[in-house]
């Protein structure tokens, strides 16, 4: 059977170990060293496991469970299930006992793979509760030299007993491998269930082979890559990326020594091709962060310098400006002396494919790693359907999710989306949601006729790129019964480095989306500075015209990619900052929504009064403890009318050091 | 025949007696524990155990053999690897290397052939470097292998120095006050690791400790002292009921 015919992953692995059988296919650092696996040494350590596996009662449509950090015996386990027409289920390393007991009875799993210690201590546990269990196998002994209990065994005595069948049987394998079938399950992956408990989606060997191809036809991924194992296989990403993409496209698959080495193994091996959520890229940036913050003065005016050229030349470029001459004629040098020794420390420098997957990411992240001349693209999708859309080609908005991907024929018709008249994203296409595991309600309920309910509320930019808005279930009403985006909105403004914090209002009462603004004095004032706005007091400074400009222009460019409808409208900023000894914030600064809707409701009022200005008055807390009130004017602001001129700095750079 | 074994062992400083007639065996595969009020004499045993005092009566067995002969280094050679109170470690280099001086014992190339790095010379390298990366793995020191030991915190320094014990594989480990200054953590850390030395290694672990926690949750076995003699040998449960030793700790009941 050829690589072209081959319908399971397990297939893929037998057809590459005959093509290329000593070609380097996974790489792991162990001992300090990092020790290579070829093809035929994978095929064979797979062959042996299966074989193993079937010996312990793992049969042709059956559920085996892995629990275990990304490590190449955790992915041997998958293919070796596979070749025995079994699914797996992949855990999160620290999920706890309850969750794997309801995660192993649910499954149906009759046998579990763990990593070490840890895991087998939470197996044993498990295993009498999902009397499905008829066996657990570790590959890391660490602490478990003492350990005797009949569902036990190692790894390589699994291997052992495999190897002995073939021995024996030398076609029994083959014949395995030959019964597979692209329906077959691959995988059941449990979505995170922030709602009831998770439901397990049926991942068949199609659907695998399907998002592989869908990613491939968008994204230049050389076959041969070198790729960073470190998202979990539990999540439906990995599963597409170094699970199904390392045997097809093929890359060479790299597993960290530790998790907390992941830094340091990256630096080593530079790869090409990386997957991260978007917790893991900032913590990535926030590397970068922190070590400047201890650097001394000149470097930091250096990175500063070199970083900000970065920006304009290579986030310019990204967002269809043209960066200034000076600029351009800068990049090489800056490059040399700030960009790529960033990325050398990062273990950025070879990076080509370097992907967001997940939730939502501050787009400040993104346009860092823009500058450092990182690519870093969002991936955008749900376990149920696969991945629907990514940041293609060399422009596009950070705002966004990317453009739409494409099915290749032979595994299902073409991807298909509309937005529900509630705001809901419906995809169908492609292998399509099989549905979940033993859930019928429950899939029923994710289906609409033929299409797939994503729950996710979408719109798209000018370009036709998809904007991620927020769930479903967390947009708020207005009385024309359209939904808008809370969180979208406020998260999105809060990037502003103008707006400290902000509160958005709308609800069944009202016709449109209001805001109230705290503005961030800090950088507000220092803005005002640069362009010679005189102004006293924070009152004063929020209410001066070209402030009210400032932060008009910041809400326009959010609501540009809101649907119309759900556009913020008027705005006012506070007349004094929010301040958590009054109430109006919790001690860790989030809103007392409640508090301040009743506090400032003669402003709130004004705003939907359609009125130009109110005067309130709120009391105050001043520093030495006095009370008092404050009087003032507030100033409303159409969103949709210019305030005044756009001033421009005075001093150039300062401007750019304070964006 | 004991790994190892003081007998009838009497120890002065001058006119001070450091130990009176001590007699400790120390059983295969067994977590001795040696506890006693300050001053006892725990410190001056382990320094006999290891051969760095000799008793001016009584005799200390390695196997059956007197080690009245042996130097030191000789008795280190032979098996015996003691960590020490606070850490004696290498501060300005780092985790690898200090762990790489526990397996002086077993290098056999002298400073000419590792100069010319023959290949025999290289291949044994490899053996040593090995063997350091696999007590790494068995400490999960992995992320500070090339950190110098002085910029480590002392929990971890404490841990090198197991790992650097642990280097020599040994066929008897003596841990003079290990989890002194450590927080609670990294008591358990280190518990963990010390219970793991004699699981994974079988070897036996004497311990001088004051730590009475420690001392009950480890030791198989414990032996205790007071102003240089045994006053008490047996298990925890045992110790815990022994009349001579609650007035050793707590003096006289009222």
């Amino acid at each position: 059977m050829t690589i072209e015919q081959a319908q399971t992953l397990a297939q893929v692995l037998a057809a590459r170990a005959r093509a290329t059988p000593d070609e380097v296919c996974e790489r792991h650092k162990s001992l300090g060293i990092w020790r290579e696996f070829t093809w035929a040494e994978v095929q064979d350590n797979v062959r042996a496991l299966a074989l193993g596996l079937q010996a312990l009662g793992l049969q042709r449509g059956g559920v085996l469970m892995a629990i275990g950090e990304n490590e190449p015996e955790h992915f041997w386990t998958e293919y070796a299930a596979h070749a025995l027409g079994a699914a797996v289920v992949s855990l999160y390393p620290d999920q706890n006992i309850d969750e794997i007991a309801y995660l192993a009875q649910d499954s149906g799993a009759t046998v579990i793979v763990a990593q070490d210690q840890e895991q087998v201590d939470k197996a044993l546990v498990v295993a009498p509760q999902a009397s499905a269990v008829k066996a657990i196998v570790y590959w890391d002994d660490a602490g478990l030299w003492s350990y005797r209990d009949p569902l036990l065994h190692a790894f390589e005595d699994v291997q052992r007993s495999g190897r002995e069948v073939h021995a024996q049987d030398s076609g029994r394998y083959e014949s395995e491998l030959a019964a597979g079938r692209a329906e077959d399950v691959a995988a059941l992956s449990y979505t995170s269930g922030t709602t009831g408990r998770p439901k397990g989606v049926i991942l068949t060997q199609r659907y695998l082979f399907d998002n592989a191809a869908r990613i491939t036809g968008a994204i230049a991924f050389k076959p041969g890559c070198e790729y960073l194992s470190y998202i979990a296989p539990a999540w439906a990403t990995e599963q597409f990326f170094g699970i199904t993409l390392g045997l097809l496209l093929p890359m060479v698959v790299n597993f960290p020594e530790r998790p907390e080495q992941v830094l340091a193994n990256l630096r080593e091996l530079a790869v090409e091709a990386m997957v991260f959520s978007p917790r893991q890229w900032e913590s990535l940036a926030s590397v970068v962060q922190a070590r400047m913050l201890d650097a001394g003065p000149l470097r930091r005016a250096i990175y500063d310098w070199g970083v900000a050229i970065g920006h304009e030349v290579n986030v310019g470029r990204l967002e269809g400006r043209q960066p200034s001459l000076a600029a351009r004629l800068m990049y090489p040098l800056a490059d040399a002396l700030v960009l790529e020794p960033l990325r050398d420390k990062l273990g950025l420098v070879r990076a080509k494919v370097a992907l967001c997957g997940g939730s939502a990411m501050a787009p400040d992240v993104f346009r860092l790693f823009h500058a450092m001349g990182v690519h870093l693209r969002n991936v955008y999708g749900a376990t149920e359907i696969g991945l629907l859309t990514v940041h293609q080609g060399e422009k596009y908005d950070l705002e966004s999710v990317g453009h739409w991907l494409k099915c290749e024929p032979r595994h299902g018709p073409p991807l298909q989306w509309r937005v529900s008249d509630a705001g809901e994203l419906l995809v169908r296409g492609g292998s399509g949601f099989m549905g979940y595991h033993g859930k019928p309600d429950q899939t029923a309920e994710a289906r609409d006729g033929e299409w797939y309910r994503s729950g996710d509320a979408v719109s798209q930019t000018g370009g036709g790129e998809l904007v991620f808005l927020e769930r479903v279930k967390d947009m708020r009403r207005l009385r024309s019964g359209h939904g808008f985006p809370p969180q979208f909105i406020e998260t999105r403004l809060r990037f502003s480095p103008f707006i400290k914090d902000l509160m958005t209002l709308g609800d069944e009462r009202r016709d449109y989306v209001a805001a109230l603004i705290n503005i961030d004095m800090e950088v507000v004032g220092r803005w005002a500075e640069e362009r010679n706005i005189g102004f006293s007091t924070f009152t004063d400074l929020s209410q001066r015209p070209e402030v009210r400009e400032l932060i008009r222009s910041e809400i326009a460019r959010i609501n540009a990619f809101l649907p119309e409808h759900a556009r913020v409208l008027r705005f006012a900023n506070f007349p004094k900052e929010l301040d958590p000894d009054e109430g109006e914030l919790t001690r860790s600064r989030k809103l007392r929504r409640e508090f301040l809707e009743e506090r400032y409701a003669p402003l709130i009022g004004a705003l939907y009064a359609r009125e130009d200005e109110v005067t309130i008055t709120v009391p105050v807390t001043y520093q030495d403890g006095r009370k008092g009130t404050l009087t003032s004017r507030v100033a409303i602001t159409e969103v949709n009318a210019v305030v005044a001129e756009q001033v421009p700095p005075q001093r150039t750079l300062a401007a750019q050091g304070a964006q | 025949m004991m790994p190892l074994a003081a007998r009838d062992v009497t120890l002065r400083f001058g006119g001070v007696i450091a130990l009176d007639g001590v007699t400790v065996e120390v059983r295969p595969d067994e977590l001795l524990a040696i506890i006693g009020p300050n001053g006892a004499g725990k410190t001056s045993l382990l320094n006999v155990l290891s051969g760095f005092y000799r008793p001016q009566l009584g005799r200390v067995e390695l196997d059956g053999e007197s080690i009245r002969s042996l130097r030191v280094d000789e008795v280190a050679r032979r098996g015996v690897a003691r960590t020490f109170q606070g850490t004696h470690l290498f501060a300005g280099q780092t985790v690898v290397e200090n762990i790489l001086v526990g397996r002086e014992v077993h290098m056999h190339t002298n400073i000419l052939q590792a100069f010319c790095y023959f290949p025999w010379v290289a291949r044994e390298e490899d053996e040593h470097r090995r063997s350091v990366e696999e007590i790494i793995d068995f400490l999960e020191i992995e992320s500070i292998r090339n950190e110098r030991v002085g910029t480590l915190g002392y929990g971890l320094r404490k841990r090198v120095d197991l790992g650097r014990a642990l280097a020599q594989e040994p066929r008897v480990l003596l841990m003079d006050e290990p989890m002194a200054g450590m927080n609670s953590e990294e008591k358990e850390d280190l518990a963990r690791f010390i219970l793991d030395v004699r699981e994974a290694r079988k070897t036996p672990v004497v311990l001088v400790e004051h730590d009475m926690g420690v001392v009950m949750d480890l030791a198989d076995r414990i032996v205790v002292l007071d102003f240089g003699r045994v006053i008490a040998d047996g298990t925890p449960a045992e110790m815990q009921r022994n009349p001579d030793v609650i007035r050793a700790y707590l003096g006289e009941a009222q």
